[in-house]
């Protein structure tokens, strides 16, 4: 009741009701009464409306008002620290944003500490982190410290989608994952509709079923709760939907946030063949230790190597962080991405303090008038106060629009990366946006109000005491320094890292990968047998190359990242050289004896797994294939990816391995054109074989060698990010911080001025001290990147640390922003008629 | 002389039990019951009026005075005499509790 009358009191209609009823009854009383027997009325008055207990949030909104109209008197400086802010929040926001999702996810089931991954670790102590599906099987069948056990073949087929039958238009392409019940089971998860897949299916024979993830059952669905039992084609074929998983599902079976998420779980059956790769993953029995399980893994391990005659060795992690061997792998990484981050946030904050420093200083005077004029000081700093919190509060809904855009701006670009734009609007997120606005501002502004404050008032209502002393002055040109340094330093580096291409330790530089570009052709629900799809490439191919712009085109299968079924135009389209043995040829047939073309990582490891002695010639030897057929290896190329973690790859030809119609075929053309002349290009040559053909998903060769390197593409994609937001806050920044200083200066200069300085002087006068500050601070910018660089260089190799060009522009590109934040507001204050300014006095 | 802490509330609680009043024949009525011993400050009083109708303990409706003026006069509602009752009870155990510990003051004591 009380409670209910307290907050009717907020209503202003209600407000303004009780306080006419209480000015009638006050002045009623005053008739009755005695003159001065009741004292003050209006103390009455205010003391009976503190009975509400509002009279706090009334200060506050005055408090703010009178806050807002200080904004609103000067413009510049509220978009300039509004922009400042929501970059420097909204780009840590977003970092941090990318981070946890990154490398500390929450999973979101039940008992997550007990939900842990099962890697293998090759024979150079390597972590692969991939599982063959025998190793899997063997895992499942022998292990006795997990509960459950699931695994999850991530390489699935993209299937062209249909709703209402087979052949008939799909609505869109859906990348698949096989899925086995010990998953479901492990996560624990409840399911958004319907089940998980369960052991039933998993049986030959058992019906088609599916189960589709939260985003196809939105995007596809409108999230129709009707959807279970109904029909969806796959590859032609029926399947009947069982269930939806949540995105908690997904982001526990997803050993890295990369890779793109399936958009349908299918049951495990015949369709996986014991060489595949797996991701494995399982739940801790009851009373054992994740130690235990490793000691379990690791003997089990140590049987499948004795049967095998090979290495094979196992750990178990746990799920919800990141494995230890990725952590000690990227720890390099993420330490210089972290401290990039913090020096763009303080950046940030050492525009924004230079700024709310100045500004309070020049108010100095207003303050003083003020507090001579029985303002309580307290009071004063409690409005100083509101003004910031109305400036973080900008602050805050412009680093929410920031990250908006940097989200959508990132989902352009080729990496797949985990969408945040949802993220933000978690309340763990907002709340952490809103709390750092409000820190940043407060913090930064409370130092100079108090100081301000702690000022005599005669000595800051006597003339002349505008000009700020000289150690406040100090103080504040050691600001800009350190701006400047902490800004080319970003500058610097981003530049030196974007200029040696971080492609080059993926892709060996010696291979040119541009010019490449990669389509699909979907073969799925047309007529071709496995045959008529030979015939095809055979007319497509020299249609292409005889297209004027094409230099030579090449179908390939990718299958298994370590297996590529290429034609015989692959490797010279990509200008590879065979270092041992031959290339494919017209000879390689699905008649004639199976043969291989292995990478030099492939021949390492056949070393390391005494398939071969070292110094032996691996041409001519044969190697076994899951099928038990023996296979021959014709030749030897380099590693195409970078040194630090080759890959074994195979190369087979593709019309040995392909047996039956390939539903998608990627056509890779080496052409000097543009991207969209080699797609229109690819169309036409497709459609004037076959108007049936769908050609999709053109992409650059390197865009492709992106998709398939993560996470480490996307954790340096992560660094350039910071860098780019550094580049924006410098320039807003230092024009800011520079502009307000020199502003600040305005009856220095018109003194000069009267005394009969010229005004091109001070406009000297005032660039000359401003580039004192910018090349003391590009000086320390620089001296701090050669740091960075060399610790860089130590530890992920091969940078040009002394990259002379990068070194000049962005220097020269800092010089030049910052003398413009000096020219202007310069040439500005020599403008200024010297009476009006000594007027002021 | 001051009052105690918290015994204005208790006092026009009190005085309402005898009639509906208004706030200036509140603090003349407490001021006469009293012999004009505690002189109750309207500045404090009205406040007071406020916190108790806002806790429903007295209820205000303007009527017409006897001197044909009109005036807001406060009466007690069932909730504040339930919490008057309480009080007074409490407040009788609390001056019986003082007036034993401080009894007479024993003969030759200054």
């Amino acid at each position: 009741m009380s409670l209910w009358r307290r907050l009717k009191y907020l209503l202003p209609s209600y407000r303004r009701a009780e306080e006419r009823d209480m000015q009638e009854e006050l002045d009623s009383l005053k008739e009755l009464a005695a003159p001065g027997e009741l004292g003050s009325l209006a103390v009455v008055a205010e003391n009976a409306r503190e009975t509400w207990g509002w009279t706090w949030l009334e200060q506050f909104i005055r408090d703010t008002r009178i806050g807002a109209r200080s904004l609103l008197r000067s413009p510049g400086f509220t978009v300039l620290a509004t922009l400042i802010l929501s970059i420097g929040i909204g780009a840590m926001v977003t970092v941090v944003a990318y981070f946890n999702s990154i490398f500390f996810k929450a999973l979101h089931i039940p008992d997550a500490a007990r939900f842990v991954r099962i890697y293998t670790i090759d024979g150079l102590a390597r972590p692969v982190g991939e599982i063959t599906y025998s190793t899997y099987l063997a895992f499942q069948d022998r292990n006795r410290s997990l509960q459950e056990i699931g695994m999850l073949a991530p390489f699935g087929k993209q299937f062209p989608l249909r709703l209402t039958g087979p052949r008939t238009l799909p609505i869109d392409i859906v990348p698949s994952a096989i899925v086995s019940n010990g998953l479901f089971k492990a996560t624990r998860v409840g399911m958004l509709l319907g089940r998980g897949i369960e052991a039933p299916d998993e049986k030959t024979g058992a019906p088609n079923v599916v189960v589709l993830n939260e985003e196809a059952w939105r995007r596809y669905f409108s999230k129709d709760r009707g959807i279970l039992e109904r029909i969806i084609y796959l590859d032609n074929t029926p399947y009947t939907i069982v269930g939806v998983a949540p995105k908690s599902f997904e982001n526990a079976v997803a050993l890295f946030p990369g890779r793109p998420s399936p958009k349908v779980f299918m049951p495990v059956r015949d369709n996986v063949k014991a060489g595949d790769l797996v991701d494995v993953a399982g739940r801790l029995a009851d009373g054992v230790a994740r130690t235990e399980a490793v000691a379990d893994f690791g003997r089990i391990a140590a049987q499948l190597s004795a049967e095998k005659n090979s290495i094979i060795r196992a750990t178990v992690e746990r799920a919800d962080i990141p494995p230890s061997w990725l952590v000690a792998d990227l720890a390099v990484l993420v330490s210089f991405f972290l401290v990039v981050v913090f020096t763009v946030l303080l950046i940030a904050c050492d525009d924004i303090a230079i700024m709310l420093f100045a500004r309070i200083m020049a108010r100095q005077r207003e303050m003083g008038i003020r507090v001579a004029l029985g303002g309580r000081r307290s009071q004063l700093v409690w409005q100083l106060l509101a003004e910031h919190i109305l400036l973080s509060i900008l602050g805050g809904a412009g680093a929410m629009i920031f990250i908006l855009l940097v989200s959508r701006l990132i989902e352009r670009v080729p990496i797949m990366l985990p969408d945040i734009s949802r993220a933000i609007f978690e309340w763990r997120m907002l709340t952490f946006t809103i709390l750092t606005s409000l820190a940043t501002t407060l913090f930064l502004a409370l130092k100079p109000a108090l100081e301000c404050l702690r000022h005599d008032i005669v000595d800051s209502l006597s003339p002349g005491a505008k000009a700020p002393n000289r150690r406040h002055g100090r103080v504040r040109s050691n600001l800009v320094v350190g701006q400047i340094a902490a800004c080319t330093a970003l500058l610097v580096t981003a530049a030196v890292l974007f200029r040696s291409d971080p492609l080059r330790y993926w892709w060996d530089p010696i291979f040119k990968t541009e010019h490449l570009w990669l389509s699909d052709i979907n073969f799925v629900g047309t007529i071709y047998n496995r045959d008529s799809q030979f015939e095809f490439y055979r007319r497509l191919l020299p249609r292409l190359s005889s297209e004027p712009g094409i230099q030579s085109a090449s179908v390939i299968s990718v299958g298994a990242p370590n297996l590529v079924a290429i034609d015989e135009a692959y490797l010279p389209t990509l200008q590879v050289p065979v270092v041992a043995g031959r290339s494919f040829n017209e000879h390689d047939g699905p008649n004639s004896p199976p043969v291989v073309i292995v990478n030099a990582e492939m021949v390492e490891r056949m070393i390391l797994q005494k398939e071969l002695s070292r110094g032996d010639n691996p041409v001519g030897r044969r190697i076994g294939s899951a099928k038990g057929t023996e296979i021959e290896i014709v030749g030897v190329v380099p590693n195409l990816f970078g040194s630090s973690r080759p890959i074994p790859i195979s190369y087979r030809p593709l019309s040995q391995t392909q047996k039956a119609v390939s539903n998608t075929v990627t056509v890779m053309v080496k052409s000097s054109l543009a991207a969209s002349a080699v797609q229109r290009i690819m169309q036409n040559s497709v459609s004037a074989l076959d108007s049936s053909l769908l050609v999709y998903n053109g992409r650059s060769f390197d865009d492709q060698q992106k998709r398939e390197m993560p996470p480490f593409g996307t954790v340096e994609f992560a660094i350039g990010m910071p860098g780019l937001f550094a580049l924006l806050l410098g320039i807003v920044g230092t024009y800011g911080t520079v502009a307000t200083l020199v502003a600040q200066r305005r009856r220095e200069v018109g003194i000069r001025i009267a005394l009969g300085a010229h005004p091109s002087m001070a406009v000297r006068l005032l660039l000359a001290e401003g580039f004192k500050s910018i090349s003391l601070g590009i000086g320390l910018g620089i001296a701090v990147v050669v740091i960075i660089l060399l610790w860089l260089n130590r530890n992920m190799g091969d940078l040009r640390v002394f990259d002379a060009p990068a070194f000049v522009t962005m220097a020269l590109l800092v010089m030049a922003t910052a003398g413009m934040a000096c020219y202007i507001p310069a040439k500005q204050a020599s403008l200024v008629d010297p009476m009006v300014v000594l007027r002021d006095d | 002389m001051d009052l105690l802490q918290g015994t204005l509330d208790m006092l026009v609680l009190r005085t309402l039990v005898l009639g509906p009043l208004h706030g200036y024949g509140i603090a003349k009525a407490i001021g006469s019951s009293s012999n004009d011993v505690l002189d109750i400050e309207f500045g404090s009083l009205y406040p007071a009026l406020k916190r108790l109708e806002l806790k429903g303990w007295i209820d205000s409706k303007w009527e017409t005075s006897e001197h044909n003026r009109r005036a807001k006069y406060y009466r007690l509602t069932a909730e504040g005499k339930k919490q008057l009752r309480e009080q007074h009870s409490q407040w009788a155990e609390f001056v019986s509790a003082i007036g034993r510990v401080m009894g007479p003051l024993p003969k030759g004591s200054k």
